[in-house]
Order: structure tokens, then sequence, then C-alpha cells
């Protein structure tokens, strides 16, 4: 295995561990810049020296700025398959950069896992910074720090007009996506659900599930984030989401509210069921397992269960996947024997 | 689609039933979305368009439209000197090869974005080093400014030392070519 890949199963990211600001509703909130190297073409028809030198770039860039000490830089080419699943459960790739054909693929991030760069994705760069709760603002000032010292060493593909150049046209401009993800137990237990996420759909945001792009809603996990990349400021498009997500943590907080009134009792037992099979179940899904510990999540956030903390949810979100969970066991497992492994694992941690 | 349990109102919702290994989908309305949902741990997704989507779609009428009017059709061989993208693998992937392609395509691409955007001018970061340029830039034309004053007042001893400032800032900007 190797060693960094080692090191990353064994450590926890900062946005999975601390709680931060309304973290009773929202796990994380995330931001990602999309830049490219002024004229060298897009990673998709850029040569394999082309995208050898972004590589060494990024490389040299490592080396020589003091402000990217203890970063770590994997390339994905020397990865097995079930490694590279493993970052993109981890939310540190996208499912795009694991999928592309092409060598020279990488990934740079510091060992909290604040600030990271997914290296000749889509686009030559695409950086990424995360924090847990709700918080884009202090997210926003990391991810900019870092591409202003990016940018002091590699000339970006700009102009005046179109912003920073990136392959898809629909992210040129500010290159920005804020995302947010939200636990919403409250609103789909209320049946308010489909009324709520239309409004935002409406207000011109994307709903994602866990795993973004293309995946389904699981876990009552909904990520939210900005469409709109051009003609606004980055403080505008994170103002506008936030005033949005406001609104949306006020509803999801209204129907809490009305359950503990209306159906404390079926709350309470929906949330000890989810318990009892969490700890007791000899053979349990990745699906059953996330929605099983989004109702464990939902009795801490309510004040049913308190001797759990968010950082356990969290850890046990991530490490139920298929990827993560072959690769603490270190071995390839077929789907019968990794949902007998997932259980006893579940039971193991929250006994 | 038309709502698959009321058959009545549109589909807006599809809800995707995991029992066991099995899996179910079904595309409903809102109302009967709640209904069905009741107290049952499913996943559900909502019908929605990505941008690239919209793009996609936008793209495959503009191409349509091209290849119906035969004054247009050589758009199709419209590409870029530097990294060789055409007009049709643009269409067809929704992707730019190089940031040279802006340029060559911008005709497309503006009405595109301005409708995905509803804006076409970027008003957010600049880099640092463009900053300096554009600040440059606007130093010079307010030199300009006074120059042409100075000249008209026929000040020509300013407007010689102006004329030399003008050439330092343009070299410092990478405008002038160190001769």
């Amino acid at each position: 295995m190797d060693v960094n890949i080692r090191k990353l199963r064994d450590s926890t990211a900062y946005w999975m561990k601390k709680d931060g600001p309304l973290s009773h509703i929202i796990i994380s909130s995330r931001i990602r810049l999309a830049r490219n190297i002024k004229n060298i073409p897009f990673p998709f028809r850029a040569t394999d020296e082309q995208l050898l030198t972004v590589i060494e770039k990024v490389e040299k860039i490592l080396k020589e700025n003091k402000e990217f000490y203890g970063f770590q830089i994997i390339k994905l080419d020397n990865l097995s398959p079930v490694e590279i699943e493993f970052l993109v459960e981890k939310r540190l790739i996208s499912f795009t950069l694991a999928r592309f054909s092409k060598p020279y693929r990488g990934i740079l991030y510091n060992t909290d896992e604040t600030m990271s760069i997914m290296i000749n994705e889509e686009d030559h760069f695409r950086l990424q910074s995360m924090l847990p709760g709700f918080q884009l603002k202090k997210v926003w000032e990391i991810i900019n720090y870092y591409d202003d010292k990016i940018e002091k060493e590699i000339k970006y593909a700009f102009n005046e007009k179109e912003g920073f150049l990136t392959c898809c046209p629909t992210n040129a401009g500010t290159g920005l996506r804020a995302s947010v993800m939200l636990h919403l137990p409250g609103l789909i237990i209320s049946n308010k659900i489909s009324e709520s996420i239309n409004t935002i759909i409406k207000q011109g945001y994307a709903v994602r599930g866990f795993y973004g792009e293309g995946t389904e809603f699981q876990g009552n996990l909904f990520q939210i984030s900005n469409q709109v990349t051009l003609g606004l400021s980055e403080e505008d498009i994170i103002n506008r989401l936030e005033i949005s997500i406001k609104q949306l943590i006020e509803k999801e907080q209204k129907a809490r509210e009305k359950l503990i009134i209306q159906a404390k009792h079926k709350i309470e037992d929906q949330v000890m069921r989810s318990y009892g099979i969490l700890t007791n179940a000899k053979i349990i899904t990745t699906a059953e397992a996330l929605n099983l510990l989004s109702y464990v999540r939902f009795g801490i956030e309510m004040g049913i269960i308190a001797r759990i903390g968010y950082d356990v949810i969290n850890r046990l979100m991530l490490i139920v996947q298929p990827g993560y969970l072959q690769l603490i066991k270190g071995q390839n497992m077929k789907k019968m024997q990794r949902d007998t492994v997932r259980a006893e694992l579940i039971k193991e941690i929250l006994d | 689609m038309l709502c698959q349990m009321c058959k009545k109102n549109k589909a807006t919702v599809k809800i995707v039933k995991v029992a066991g290994l099995s899996k179910t989908e079904l595309n409903v309305c809102n109302e009967c979305a709640n209904y069905l949902l009741g107290n049952t741990i499913t996943t559900i997704s909502f019908t929605q368009n990505s941008l690239n989507e919209i793009l996609f779609n936008l793209l495959n009428t503009f191409s349509k439209y091209s290849t119906e009017d035969s004054n247009v059709t050589l758009e199709s061989e419209v590409k870029c000197s530097n990294c060789g993208m055409t007009y049709a693998e643009f269409v067809k992937s929704g992707k730019l090869g190089c940031s040279n392609c802006y340029s060559v395509f911008r005709k497309y691409i503006k009405p595109l974005l301005n409708r995905l955007h509803g804006n076409y001018q970027h008003s957010g970061k600049i880099p640092d080093s463009l900053q300096l340029r554009l600040d440059i830039i606007k130093k010079i034309k307010k030199i300009k400014d006074e120059l042409k004053e100075a000249v008209s007042r026929e000040e020509y001893e300013k407007a010689a030392k102006l004329r030399d400032t003008i050439i330092d800032e343009e070299k410092k900007a990478g405008i002038r070519d160190n001769e």
C-alpha cells in the first residue's frame, strides 16, 4: 500500500473531527476553484509531456514555498483501483479525476485535509478547501490565500471578459463552486423536503447527494452549491448562497421543533431502533448503514443520544463505504463479505 | 413525464427504493411523493438540469440550426489554431481545448454564457500580475490625456517629459518592446 494512502486511511480530516458553526444541521462547507496554466491546453487535449509539465510545476511550488510545508503529493498512476476509490470516498478527489484515462493525475493536500489541489482533472488545477459546519467565508479565506501563492509562481489562463478560463465554459469567470452539506432529517420526516429543495433549485442552485454529482440522496444528506460563476464576485456568490442556506436551516429547525412536540416518542423510537440495528446487525449494506447513521446523528442533534459525538458518526459515514472498508481490512472483498465486515466494524466503533 | 402514480400531474420527483439488493425507480409528482415517502426510509432525487446539460442542449440546438442553414454550415469547420479543437467537437463535448479556444469560439460561447449566468463580464478576482498591468494601462491613459492637453497649450517641454514617462510605463506593462 502507498505510504501516504496508509497515513490518510488512519488520519481523520479536520472537517470530520471538529464541530463547526451549526454542526447540528450543516456537516461541512467546501469551496473549489478551477484554474488552468496559460498556454498549456486543458488536460483532455494536452499531450502526456504537457501533463507532466503541469505536475512538475506543482512539485516545484511544493518544494520552494514555505506556505506548502507539510503538504503531500500522491500520483494516481501508482495507485490500485481500491486506493483511488478510497480517495473519492474520502472526498479528496472527484469521480472525474478517478476516471480520467490520462497519466500524471495527482492530488496535493495538507495533513488535516483542509486544503487540497487536484492536478490534471478537467482543469489543470482544482483547488479545494473544506471545513466543518457552516463557515464558507473562512473557507474562502483559506483557498484564496493558496490561490494567491500559486498565482505568484504560475501564470493562470485569464482574460478580463471571461475571467479564469476553464475547460467547460460553464465554470468560467470566478471558477468558483461553493457547496454546503446539510443533514435534513426533520424536513424528510415531516414530508416538507420536496417543497424546500424545489425552492432552492428555483433560486438557481444545484442539489446533489453525499457523493456529489450524479449520485442519489442517502442518509438524509443534501449538498447544495452555486451554478452561476460569471458576472458575480466571489464574495457575492458566497453571500447569496449563504442567504438561501440560512432559509433552509430555519425550515429544518422549525420542522425539528415541531417534531419534538408532536412526535417525541416516535422520533426517539426511530433513533433508538436505528442505533439498535447498527449495534446488532450481522449484515449491512452501505445504503442501509448511511440511513441508520443519519438517524443516530439526528438523535445526537436532538439531544436524545449524548454519549456519541458527531466525529464518530462522520468517521463511520466514510468508512462504511466499499473502498475505505477494503483498505482498512487490507484486502479486496466481495459484496457479501463487505456487508458482514461492515456490520462488525460499525458495532466495534459504536460499542 | 407524467406522474406514474396519479397519471395527472407532471413528475418532478424520482423515488429510488432500495430494498435489500433490489432497486426500483418511480417518477412521481410532489403530492404522490409525499404520500409514498410517508415514514419509510428511502433515497430520493429531484429532477434538475445541471448547467452542463443545459449547455449541451443549447449547443445541440445551435448546431441543428447551422446544419439547416446552408450558409452557416462552414461554422462546423471553425478550428482553434492552437489546439486544433473544432466547433463540431466543442458542440459534441461542451468542452474547450485551451484558453485560445475562448477567442476562436467567443461568438458561440457568449450567448450561451449570457443565458446561463445572465452576464458576460467577469467581476471577481483578478490575478495580481494582471491587476498591476491593468493599473499601469489606466495610468498611461491618464498621462496621454495630459499630453494632449500640454500639446494643445503648446507646452512642448512638458509634453516631451510626459511622452518619456509613457514610454517607460509601457515598457513596464510589457506593451512596448524594448527596441
